[in-house]
This record gives C-alpha cells, structure tokens and sequence, in this order.
C-alpha cells in the first residue's frame, strides 16, 4: 500500500483536514487533499481514495453546521426571551458606550447637556436614529449627576437630584396621570394654535406626529407644572363606546423631569421608551430632540408606547 | 500585532462611525459571550463591559484594520480578566503527549450514520447534545472551536483574539473537535443511533479515555510533578 505525504498526516491527524476544511492550506496542500479525498492520482501517479477521511470532513461540516445554528439560535433566542429585547439591549449597549465617549471627550459637554442650548445640541443627531436612545440616557445621566458608568441605571433617580430640577420624581408622573384622568377641557382646538404652544413652554409642539394609528386630536391646553409649564396635547382613538382618550405631554427635560423610576425600559423600533401602569392608566416616556413627551392613556402599555415612539418620527 | 497599533491620526475624528460598527458585530459578540458565561444576563453585562472598553481604548485601533477581531479580543480578554483569573489554560492539554483522542476513534460508517440524512429527525435532539458538548469543552478549546467554526476567523486572527500562536490555536481546535464529536458519538451511541463498534486505528492506553477520563489523566499528570 503506497502512501502519500497527505494520506500519512492525513489519515493520522486529521488536523491537515482541519486545515483544508478551514480554508488555512496553501495551493499545494489543497492538491494533495483533494487528491487523497477524490481518489484523483498523485504527483507520483498512485491513485487513491480515502473513505475514512471524506468521512472525517463530512461529519466536521455537519458538526460546523449544527454549531452555527446551536451558537446563533440559542444567543438570539436567549436575547430576545430576555428582560428587555434585542433592540432595548443594542440601545443599552450604545448608551453604554456613547457615555464612556461622552466621559472621555470633555467634562463641558455633559454640562452642555445638562442646560441644551439651541446652537450645535445633540450632535448625536447625525447618528443613526438608535442612538438617540444613547443620547437620551447620557443626557438624562448627565442631568443627574449619577454616575455615568452605572450602566444599569442609565435612567437616573430624580430623587437624587432633588432641588435642581422642577417636578421630582413620581409625583409628576402621577400629577400628570391626573390630569388625563380629569382631563379640563381644551384650551385650543385649532392645530395651529396648538402648535403655537411652543412659545409657552420652550420647545416644539407638533400634534399631527401623533395623530397616527386613529388617534385624532381634539385640542391642548398649557399645564403648569411646579413653576415650569407642560403642554398636554389631548387625543380620542375610535368611536362610540370604544373610544379611548389619549395624552400626550410636551416639555423640556431640562426643566421639567420625569422619573423613570419603576418605568421598565422597551425599544419600539429605533426609540427607546420607557413604559409603565399607573392607577389603571399606561404611561410611556421617551425624548427626542430634547423634547420630552410623556404619553398617559386608557390603553395598553405597548400602544401607549407605540404612541410616545411616534415622537421620533422625523415630520 | 497590526491590528493593535494606534493610530491617532486616522481614527480620532470617525467616532459615530466606530460606534456604530462596533454594534454590528453585538449579535456575534453575545452569541459568544453566551458560551462562554452560559448565563444569557451575565453575556449581557460581558458585552457590554467590552465595548465600553473598545471606546475607552478606540484610539488603539488602527482604522482599516479587522475590528470585529479587535472586539473579540477585548472580549475575551474581558471575560477572562472577570472569570478566569488564571488566564486560559495552555498547559497540560497542549503537551505532546496530552492527546487521549487519537485519530480514527470511528470508522467511516459510524461517522456517516452520525451525520446521515435519514436521521434528520433527530436533528434537534442531536443539536440539543452540540450545544451540551459544547458547553462542556474547556474554555480555551470552545473559544477556539466557536471563532473558527461559527465566526469563521481565520487562524492567524484567533491566534490574535487569544493572544496564542497558530500552532496553539491548531491544536485547541482540534482537540475541542474531537472532543465535540466524541461526546456526540457518545450520545448517538446510548440512543441506539450508531452502533458500538471496535475501536480502529491506533490502539494507544489513553484513545479510548471518554471526557470524563481527562480528569483523571490531569490528576495523574499533577501527581507526577
């Protein structure tokens, strides 16, 4: 029985196999497996066929098949089954690291974050519209003072800053819930006067975002809110007996601040939004562009969060 | 080393762009880190250690070259310096004579009855056994077995990730391999799938050592020393 150089480290270590199947032989070795494998001749004219061998590499693509699907399937299941979701934990990851660059370039630029000026704010603007959840959370870390690199609690304790801010904590959030569940009626009807709120509380008001998936604007009014001013944006979705009321609340977060404590965070599409239930009522929180929205509702969590995710849609 | 030289020149003004690529390669990362914690929640929390640490250390990456490499060896480096305070293992397993799975353990009938089509039914209870076998190798051969089988990085760059030479990482691979496929022959064979057979091929005192006997064949090689 003739043996080639091949069939010997072949058929004895399977790692020049190995080797081959990984794509890591040269020219010359690919030859001589192949011609091992095939049962093609050598460069002496002896012909051969290695059974054994085909097997080896056979079984060694199975296995690299069934590793693949076990490896991927199992991570995505496992992310997906997970507290919050691929998306709320590729948002969590970027938060992560936009933080670490925010520390890293300059202190000012938290301070900037904290005050947003009109000029230049959000430069993350340019990024793809996930990372507005990064540039959420950085700001919202930065307002607080928390430490950056607690990455589990992105979302500061309001409480923790008590004093600097107007409308600690979950009482606004539940001041809020409050006012949608008494709702006053409407100040303004009329969508561009509605619009034309934005002089009283500092940042855009756009209604019509909103005014997706049935729900239908029925008017505003300015809230006052610890010195500070909210507009609450009013909404019915559907009719007669099934038809839902709708707020959404329009400020700035870097005068008014709404606690995300005991709000459970969950990517609706490229948004971040924070959800909650309250007294029978959904409550979602998001920001984009440094506007705050806070959406209070008589339906589930997920629309509310549909709805507040609406905030991030370009017009 | 080219992929960890700094480069201050070229990289300091692309940082949307760093951050951004960086979260493509999330899904293999976790898929990753998931074997090698076995704990999907501490997976996350490894992920994202590493690529706070990629952005801490971004300045020394050199744009143009691999960075999903980069990131794996900030991985791995990460998971280790949190997990494995010893470093991976490179002792005893990686001797000249610490090989208890020789070559030609099966033969080829078996070999194909282990991947044959008509057992595609059982394809998820064999995958079940992939994913427990896995779990089980030592980590220094499942990290090298899922980066070259399920990432597909060339030899050179797992050598880099585990910061090992080629041969170090030719020889982790094929012993996880073995390994891997030794546990699935196992389980094939106390299902009925794959009958017993002699073993053919070298007839070596250790070819015959299941998994479970390496353990003892480390204890004999401390006792040894």
């Amino acid at each position: 029985m003739t043996r080639s150089v091949a069939e010997n480290l072949t058929c004895k270590d399977s790692r020049l196999l190995e080797a081959y199947l990984d794509g890591e032989l040269d020219a010359a070795g690919v030859i001589d497996i192949e011609a091992h494998l095939s049962g093609g001749s050598d460069a002496e004219g002896r012909s051969q066929a290695c059974d054994v061998c085909q097997e080896r590499l056979a079984l060694q693509r199975a296995t690299r098949q069934s590793l693949k699907r076990v490896v991927r399937t199992a991570s995505l299941e496992a992310l997906q089954s997970g507290a919050s979701g691929r998306d709320a934990f590729r948002a969590r990851a970027l938060t992560a690291m936009m933080a670490e660059q925010g520390r890293q370039t300059n202190v000012s630029s938290i301070a900037r974050a904290q005050v947003p000026a009109a000029d230049g704010r959000f430069h993350w603007r340019t990024l793809v519209p996930i990372a507005s959840a990064a540039a959420l959370a950085l700001f919202w870390g930065a307002a607080s003072r928390g430490p950056l690199t607690a990455l589990r609690q992105q979302w500061p304790d309001a409480r923790g800053s008590a004093g600097m801010q107007a409308g600690m904590g979950d009482d606004l959030l539940a001041d809020l819930l409050h006012e949608h569940s008494n709702p006053m009626p409407p100040q303004w009807t009329d969508p561009s006067d509605v619009r034309a709120l934005d002089q009283y509380i500092g940042v855009p008001v756009r209604p019509a975002r909103f005014e997706r998936n049935g729900a239908s604007l029925v008017g505003a009014r300015v809230l006052p809110v610890h010195q500070q001013r909210a507009a609450m944006l009013q909404y019915v979705i559907g009719h007669g007996p099934s038809q839902r009321r709708l707020s959404v609340f329009v400020y700035d977060p870097s005068k008014i601040q709404i606690s995300a404590l005991g709000l459970s965070p969950r990517a609706v599409g490229t948004s971040e939004v924070r959800v909650g239930q309250e007294s029978g009522y959904s409550v979602a929180v998001t920001q984009n562009g440094g506007v705050g929205y806070a959406v209070a509702s008589d339906l589930g969590t997920d629309q509310s969060a549909q709805v507040a995710a609406l905030a991030n849609d370009g017009e | 080393m080219p992929m960890l030289r700094s480069s201050q020149t070229e990289n300091a003004k692309d940082s949307d762009g760093f951050t951004e690529e960086c979260v493509t390669h999330l899904d293999a990362l976790y898929g990753v880190a998931c074997r090698l914690t076995r704990n999907p929640t501490e997976a996350e929390d490894l992920v994202q250690d590493a690529l706070v640490k990629a952005m801490r250390a971004r300045h020394q990456f050199l744009v143009g070259t691999n960075l999903k490499a980069w990131l794996f060896r900030i991985l791995t480096n990460t998971f280790i310096n949190k997990y494995r305070r010893g470093g991976l293992e490179r002792t005893l397993f990686e001797g000249p004579d610490a090989d208890p799975l020789a070559d030609g353990w099966v033969s080829a009938s078996t070999m194909r009855q282990l991947r044959d089509p008509e057992q595609i039914a059982l394809l998820p209870i064999v995958e079940g056994e992939v994913g427990r076998a896995l779990d089980a190798l030592p980590t220094e051969f499942k990290l090298a077995v899922i980066l070259c089988d399920v990432e597909e990085f060339s030899y050179e760059e797992i050598a880099e990730i585990m910061s090992c030479p080629i041969g170090t990482v030719m020889s982790r691979l094929h012993r996880g391999r073995k390994l891997l496929q030794r546990s699935l022959y196992e389980h094939a064979l106390a299902m009925g799938i794959v009958k017993a057979e002699p073993r053919v091929g070298t007839a070596e005192p250790g070819a015959a050592a299941a998994p479970a006997d390496l353990a003892a064949y480390r204890a004999r090689k401390r006792a040894a020393v």
